[in-house]
């Protein structure tokens, strides 16, 4: 089935609420509904829940489990007393640990971005490189044609700079 | 009445800090020559190291570390400036971290860039460098975790990772926003740099959560590097070394001189790039005003060293004293006195004298202090062992000097190359800010605020 998507562009958060606002009203949500900006200007509240800090987590148990390993088993692998030292000694062991568990964090953090922003994403999708000049979009994806005067009347009524449609 | 759109001064912003991007001109083309010439004479410098071997350098028994290893403690510390700082006032919020934050996080980047090539080129023999990198070799040789060189090791990269990482995830919006602006060939290397970026609201609300994580990440491990940098020291029984406040004296002394170069560096973006907009001079007295702070607190410490080693008296630990107050590396001890605390104290503390000028002369007499410092903590150290048959002198080769100063060009190649790579102010961040600013939200005099007003006077009406 084709899909009508309408880019319309504001010049201001305030057009862009209103907009968003009279959308909703007439049956827009969610994944229907993206606004593109050059800047944060969060108008919508975060409806789905972020996984960052679990991949932070996951990332530094790993990470510290591997430096862990690392230190214990590399030092048992080649045992010679240094320093009067055990052969695995504890403060040596847990700087490496440490180390290590930061690192897991820091790169799966890093990772989960990604994953859950799906980048690298080179696909076409609605945009306008308006918004570098410091306009806002508003993207629309339309399912049914009877619904695109509608969604026109919304965001022209929110004042919309720029009404134009992709057929996707 | 028509109203011109207020998009008008929101590309005044993108226009002055992506102008740097786009426009060349010939004195940077002249500086990047001479920068480049600097670059390949450390390389060269370095060639002529590995093909005459390493005693072309001044290194000799008893003293193995010079000004390699003072150089790369100081280019460590230095590294300090940027992602530690950005981070602390990213997580307190601080709205006057905006124009400042990617400054910062540049420096620390090329900062640990230069610091960590100099263990590879004080090796001598700049191939076995690959016995640090933990993997089951054809010996089955695994490195020495029980080495502080090796927690080195773990730490910087980690610290460089993180560094990068918290470099880059802020840039993205900006690097996307210099693809739409691009065309040709640039337009193609932004388009993978920026990942496929679009500002949905999504992107935006993760971006800002990874970089709170990492803010909160980074900032034990920035603090986990120089106190391990310190240990290499504190580990071994030398005299002067083996000091439990060696971790945080360092600490001090890294966050120290990175304000310095942080605010060193900022001057001049300012003046070369006319941003003097958006580097107000309310950043630099926030930043004049900590570097004060962390001045005292450098004189507290190394007053609190000093006095503790007098007073102990110990017949190992006196020689290297007064080799530092009174013997043959009294001048540089009380030069990195004067350069660290009584220049920079009263220019910092007087307000009349805390201008941006002012403020870079301090910086300047900091870095000197800071570099005399690491070198005096290394050297008289090594000269001065416990047993006094082996006591020597150590006096740099002109290999030594020319690498360690050459790293100074190195730095300035990379900050240089940035400079053309990104904007140097973090586009999006000023934006955000302007909009908070107009919102109210924010009560402080930051950036915000001041190119609100600025948005007002160029707009027929108030926004």
């Amino acid at each position: 089935m084709s899909q009508h998507i309408c880019l319309a562009t504001f010049d201001r958060p305030v057009s862009v609420r209103a907009a968003v606002g009279q959308l909703r009203a007439i049956g827009f949500e969610g994944d229907q509904l993206e606004v593109i900006s050059a800047e944060p200007i969060h108008i919508r509240p975060d409806t789905k829940k972020s996984h960052l800090g679990t991949f932070a987590l996951v990332g530094a148990l790993v990470g510290g489990t591997g430096g862990l390993l690392l230190a214990a088993l590399s030092a048992s692998a080649y045992p010679i007393v240094k320093g009067g030292m055990p052969i695995v000694s504890p403060w040596p062991v847990s700087i490496v640990t440490y180390e290590a568990t930061m690192l897991g964090a820091i790169l799966s953090t890093l990772l989960g971005l990604l994953v859950e922003l799906r980048l690298p994403n080179f696909r076409r999708l609605p945009y306008d490189k308006i918004v570098a000049d410091g306009g806002i979009l508003v993207a629309v994806r339309c399912p049914e044609d009877g619904k695109k005067k509608a969604v026109e009347q919304a965001v022209s009524a929110a004042g919309a700079k720029k009404v134009s449609w992709l057929d996707g | 009445m028509p109203q011109t759109p207020p998009v008008t001064f929101e590309k005044d912003i993108t226009r002055d800090l992506l102008s740097p991007l786009f426009q060349t001109g010939k004195k940077y083309y002249f500086m990047l020559a001479f920068l480049i010439a600097v670059a390949l004479y450390v390389v060269g410098v370095w060639g002529y190291q590995l093909y005459a071997g390493i005693g072309v350098v001044g290194k000799n028994r008893p003293s193995f570390w010079g000004f390699y290893i003072t150089s790369f403690v100081f280019w460590i510390g230095i590294s300090h400036a940027g992602t530690l700082i950005s981070a602390i006032l990213r997580v307190v919020q601080a709205e006057w971290r905006r124009p400042i934050t990617r400054c910062a996080e540049a420096i620390t980047t090329f900062a640990l860039i230069c610091g960590s090539l100099f263990p590879i080129i004080h090796l001598g023999r700049a191939w076995k460098f690959m016995w640090f990198v933990p993997y089951p070799n054809s010996r089955y040789l695994w490195p020495n975790f029980q080495s502080p060189l090796m927690w080195d090791f773990m730490a910087i990269n980690t610290y460089l990772t993180g560094s990068v990482t918290y470099l880059y995830l802020p840039m993205i919006p900006d690097l996307a926003l210099v693809r739409d602006k691009s065309t040709g060939w640039r337009r193609s290397v932004y388009s993978v740099l920026a990942l496929g970026w679009r500002g949905t609201e999504r992107e935006w609300l993760r971006l800002e959560k990874a970089i709170s994580i990492m803010a909160i990440l980074i900032i034990p491990v920035a603090v986990s590097v120089h106190t391990i940098v310190s240990w290499d020291f504190a580990m071994t029984i030398m005299p002067m070394w083996h000091s439990t406040i060696f971790g945080p004296y360092f600490v001090t002394g890294a966050i120290f001189s990175g304000i310095a170069a942080l605010l060193l560096a900022m001057t001049v973006i300012r003046k070369t790039l006319h941003l003097e907009k958006y580097l107000l001079p309310v950043h630099f007295d926030n930043l004049g005003k900590l570097l004060l702070t962390m001045s005292l607190l450098w004189f507290y410490f190394t007053f609190a060293e000093y006095m503790t080693t007098w007073y102990g008296n110990e017949a190992a630990e006196m020689p290297v004293f007064w080799a530092k107050v009174s013997g043959p590396y009294a001048p540089l001890f009380w030069a990195m006195v004067v350069c660290n605390f009584i220049i920079p104290f009263p220019i910092l503390a007087i307000r009349r004298l805390r201008t941006i000028g002012g403020m870079a002369v301090a910086s300047l007499f900091i870095l000197v202090g800071m570099w005399l410092e690491r070198f005096l903590i290394i050297v008289p150290t090594l000269i001065n062992p416990y047993l006094p048959y082996n006591y020597g002198f150590y006096r740099p080769s002109w290999v030594e000097v020319s690498i360690a100063l050459g790293t100074f060009g190195i730095f300035t190649l990379l900050y240089f190359l940035f400079i053309k790579f990104s904007p140097i102010i973090s586009v999006w961040e000023i934006e955000e800010g302007r909009h908070l600013a107009e919102a109210g939200a924010s009560h402080e005099p930051a950036v915000g605020a001041s190119l609100s007003n600025h948005v007002s006077a160029h707009l027929p009406g108030n926004v």
